[in-house]
């Protein structure tokens, strides 16, 4: 399973090691009814202003923005959390079990993005429409700034709780906002990990690994 | 101003009217996105007027000031100062609707509090107090949309303190009925009740119908008039509108006004017309108000303890006769205090007692701190023990939720100090029946006793319910025939009502077999009507004698919990965690062996009998370490991964914590091969791999002063300064918290004796590394370890 292989990887955890893998695996299964999953997501105008894209007022810089929403007749903006529970049982279990501590987190992050997966099928079953695959401020080159606007947008404070850091990061932790672009007609699945990704080489791909992504 | 709440409560039936969404209002009149609301008070005025006006001809008593997101961090950078917007925003309602009851308007700060977010709970009073001080010319305060039971907190402190002005308290729930915090009604209503609200509301959130079941829990919670200000249903996400009709907001609303409901507007999607259709449907109401229940209740933010069926309390949180206890105060080693604290909770304990009043410690500072601390992981309430009122006033501050106190006795000068702490901060408190004759050697001067203190309290405004008288066991070594009398006395308050708590452990100080002693009076105390039993619930005959008694009583349904953590004999079913199998472990001693399996009792139990005859230092040097060595080979070499490392780290722990025991037992020095402050870089939380790599430095023998995260850097420099610390550990997990780091190695460096420097991060490479100045460059934890070998020698 991709979430389990995901949440193994982010913790270290060895492909050899099968203790540690239905450990694992016991705590993805405890994780939706612990930590159920809250998001909100809304769709709002996209015009054009030369070559960039432009949200409901707001440009979007880059050439990965672009890419994605070339073609679009809308931009769809979501978010999801697992909430502040979370964050609080990773700190407490590390002061007890800090393995599962290290495991917990692992899965939490696997799970939060396959669940933002499932309500982006959600979104385009509910407006009968395609969805591009999705993108996050802080990919690529669309700036991190670009929270600011998404906070805005989502009233992420308001919807879900979540609240942005000085240095932009959210809290609670597991927590993701994203874009994509609405179509017509399915969109191809992108290029998507290292080759994009502004932070390689990171500690993963050193080792030859890659985060799944 | 006296009586405040009577603003709020209705005559006649007659219900209050807030107005409708200001947002929505200024959206459908051409407010660009963008635009920060709170501005348009003064660069355009007349749009904001308009909106008012048009609720106060709809029928609004109460118009709110556009200032909902003007606090000092909001208004940054803007080049209009809070007192300005706030000033021109309560001008704007003066002269739109003159005839309207001001309100200032006070939201969210926008940041989370700590433990979560970084904002401290103190940093939070001083930004409401500012706002509060800037509205000071509005009629009433109202604090809205607060998800956070801590941040209204602040905010309710802030206002009643500096003005006068009546108070509406309001927060947003979830449709599961909690706030994205974790908050019930029931904790929002017991907490700001007791905290001084002058009214309690529901807000936001959702459309009428999700409220009304959440106001009613509110209603029977609080004696206090109650509001509601719904949405108008939930926002359609392809185009925002709110399709709610006003005809069914009202309908949607209208029993929660019959539940008695007496103030009711509307929040986000609602417009003057949604203000003239509730009006036009509250003219001929009938309510029957639900009747608040008057029930013994301590609450933390997530969970509420109500004392209708015996609730143990926890008292191993306490440095009395307990030297590894008043060590890890002297050393402010919270990890301890929180382990003792999970601990008591695993075993059952409902509300924990927590004190910290020791020779050399200074309470005032520590219990507050270690309220917080302990706060930030464990769920149940508190019970803040100590005799110093500083102590106790700085820990009610910033306690979150209502606590209780231990304690006030009949002695004039102890109600004089203590009571009016505990009405000011909302708690309840317990009282020890014995005054300035001492303890009594009757059941009729305890009764007496309690008499006194039960209308002291009622005189300083609290309520009965929050009074736990306590009948005080004497040892019956010396004073035997004194058990049956605070029995009699426990059965007499118990049959007129009054709640009770019992210290039983001194019950059986002097004699053999105390644990037999003790549960057995302690059954005898829970039969005669006690609740509140402040015990060891760690102790196995303790629990039995809860655990039984839960059964016998009908607490404890169909013998569920009973059966669940039988066999009694065995001190109860605590939950091991297997350790992950690990290859390692077939070299070495029985004890360096548990280790490198990650078998932590068994190592503790080895390294116990090991001290027996043998001191720390051989401990350390011959087994603990070479054990160590050896995991952190295996894991280099890829014989065991960092489960397994965490496990043997784990191991480790333990045996560390048998050596500090036995230190504090006999006075010897504790094992320290070199202190490391640790921090993660200012603008960053995240602290996994950091927490990784202190537990792997202490198991090697290092002591870790670990700084947390978000660190200021003047706040690690100030520590390497103070305490001449050799080596630091920074590490930053995004790209945007780097410079915090750069900044961080940069002030180190400027140190007249510098420290050395490691830095990890998923972000941080070898270059970045040597380009802000660090000395090592860690991947991670093991690495950490090394760099400490090379700074301190071997």
């Amino acid at each position: 399973m991709k979430m389990h292989e995901t949440a193994c990887v982010y913790a270290g955890i060895d492909h050899n090691d099968t203790a540690s893998r239905a450990m694992m695996q016991e705590i993805l299964d405890s994780l939706p009814s612990r930590y159920p999953p809250r998001s909100t997501w809304r769709q709002v105008p996209l015009t054009w202003r030369d070559e960039m894209p432009v949200a409901d007022g707001e440009a979007l810089p880059g050439t990965m923005a672009a890419g994605f929403l070339q073609g679009a007749s809308a931009i769809i903006l979501m978010a999801i959390t697992l909430g502040p529970a979370f964050d609080r049982d990773v700190r407490r279990l590390a002061l007890t079990d800090m393995t599962r501590s290290l495991f917990l987190n692992a899965a939490g992050a696997a799970f939060v993005d396959q669940e933002l997966d499932r309500v982006q099928a959600e979104i385009e079953t509910s407006l009968g429409r395609h969805l591009s695959d999705r993108f996050s401020p802080g990919y690529g080159d669309l700036p991190l700034a670009m929270q600011r606007f998404m906070e805005r947008e989502l009233n992420l404070s308001g919807r879900l709780g979540i609240h942005l850091l000085d240095t932009l990061l959210m809290v609670p932790e597991k927590s993701i906002t994203a874009m994509a672009g609405v179509f017509d007609t399915p969109q191809p699945q992108s290029i998507r990990g290292c080759e994009v990704c502004t932070l390689y080489p990171c500690a993963l791909a050193k080792k030859g690994q890659t985060c799944g992504k | 101003m006296e009586n405040k709440t009577s603003l709020f409560a209705s005559s006649n039936g007659r219900i209050l009217l807030l107005d409708g969404s200001m947002g929505t209002m200024l959206q459908k009149r051409g407010m660009k996105p963008g635009t920060i609301p709170e501005l348009l008070n003064i660069t355009d005025p007349a749009l904001v007027q308009s909106v008012h006006r048009d609720y106060a001809r709809a029928g609004s008593d109460i118009v709110y000031a556009n200032t909902f997101g003007a606090n000092p961090d909001k208004l940054k950078n803007t080049g209009f100062s809070l007192e300005e917007v706030i000033a021109a925003a309560i001008d704007n309602v003066r002269t739109a609707a003159p005839d309207c009851l001001c309100a200032l308007d006070i939201g969210p700060l926008g940041q989370l509090l700590e433990p979560l977010g970084t904002l401290s709970f103190e940093d939070a009073y001083d930004k409401f107090a500012a706002i509060v001080r800037a509205g000071k010319t509005a009629d009433l305060i109202v604090i809205e949309t607060m998800a956070d039971l801590y941040e209204t907190k602040a905010a309710l402190l802030a206002a009643k303190e500096n003005s006068d002005l009546p108070v509406l308290v309001s927060m947003t729930f979830q449709e599961d009925g909690r706030t994205f915090t974790g908050t019930t009604p029931e904790i929002f209503a017991r907490t700001m009740t007791g905290l001084g609200a002058d009214c309690l509301g529901i807000n936001c959130s959702a459309g009428p119908d999700t409220l009304v079941p959440l106001l009613k829990e509110v209603l029977a919670n609080t004696h206090l008039p109650v509001a509601a200000k719904p949405n108008a249903g939930l926002p359609d996400p392809r185009d925002g509108s709110y399709s709610l009709s006003d005809a069914q907001f009202v309908q949607d609303l209208l029993p929660a006004l019959e539940a008695g409901v007496t103030v009711a507007g509307g929040c986000c999607g609602t417009t003057p017309e949604t203000i003239q259709a509730l009006k036009a449907a509250v003219t001929d109401l009938q309510p029957d108000r639900i009747p608040c229940e008057p029930k013994s209740v301590v609450c933390s933010a997530l969970q509420s303890v109500t004392a209708d069926k015996v609730c143990p309390i926890g008292e191993r949180l306490n440095p009395t006769g307990k030297k590894r206890f008043q060590q890890a105060l002297k050393d402010r080693d919270f990890a301890y205090l929180i382990s003792q604290a999970l601990e008591q909770v695993e075993a059952g304990a409902a509300i924990l007692d927590l004190n910290v009043g020791a020779p050399g410690i200074d309470e005032t500072a520590l219990l507050p701190e270690a309220v917080k601390r302990i706060q930030s992981v464990v769920d149940v309430p508190l019970q803040l023990d100590s005799s110093n009122p500083a102590a106790l006033e700085a820990a009610l501050r910033v306690y979150n939720g209502k606590p209780s106190v231990n304690s006030v006795s009949a002695e004039q000068e102890k109600l004089k100090a203590v009571l009016p702490l505990v009405k000011r901060y909302g708690a309840s408190v317990v009282g020890l029946a014995l005054d300035e004759e001492g303890i009594p050697k009757t059941a009729e001067k305890r009764l007496e006793n309690a008499e006194k203190i039960l209308k002291a309290c009622e005189e300083a405004g609290i309520a009965r319910e929050d009074v736990w008288i306590d009948c005080l066991s004497l040892t019956v070594s010396a004073q035997q025939e004194q058990a049956m009398e605070t029995l009699k006395a426990i059965r007499t308050l118990s049959d007129r009502g009054i709640q009770t708590t019992l210290g039983v452990s001194n019950i059986s100080f002097g004699l053999p077999d105390r644990g037999l002693l003790t549960a057995t009076f302690l059954t005898m105390a829970m039969t005669a009507g006690m609740r509140l039993p402040i015990v060891n619930v760690n102790n196995p005959q303790i629990r039995g004698a809860l655990d039984a008694f839960m059964v016998l009583n009908g607490q404890d349904a169909n013998a569920r919990a009973f059966i669940d953590s039988s066999p009694h004999e065995m001190g109860g079913n605590s939950p091991v965690t297997k350790p992950v199998k690990s290859d390692a472990g077939s070299n070495g001693t029985p004890l360096s062996q548990a280790i490198q399996k990650g078998l932590k009792d068994e190592a503790a139990a080895l390294a116990r009998d090991y001290l027996k005859t043998r001191d720390s230092l051989a401990l350390t040097e011959e087994e603990l370490i070479p054990a160590l060595d050896q995991v952190g080979k295996d894991y280099e070499t890829g014989v065991i991964f960092l489960p397994q490392l965490l496990q043997a780290a784990s191991a480790a722990q333990s045996v560390f914590e048998e050596i500090r025991m036995k230190n504090a037992q006999s006075g010897g020095s504790q094992v320290n091969r070199g202190t490391i402050v640790m921090a993660t870089v200012k603008g960053d939380i995240h602290d996994i791999g950091k927490n990784i790599a202190s537990t792997i430095l202490e198991t090697y023998g290092y002591q870790v002063l670990d700084l947390g995260r978000d660190v200021d850097p003047a706040v690690i420099v100030q520590t390497v300064k103070e305490k001449d610390i050799r080596l630091v550990g920074l590490s930053a997990l995004m790209t945007t918290t780097l410079p915090a780091m750069e900044e961080t190695v940069k002030q180190l460096k400027a140190l007249p004796n510098p420290p050395k420097v490691m830095v990890g991060g998923a972000v941080v490479t070898p270059e970045y590394a040597e380009s802000i100045g660090a000395d090592y460059y860690c991947a991670d934890a093991m690495a950490d370890c090394a760099a400490a070998r090379e700074v301190f020698g071997q």
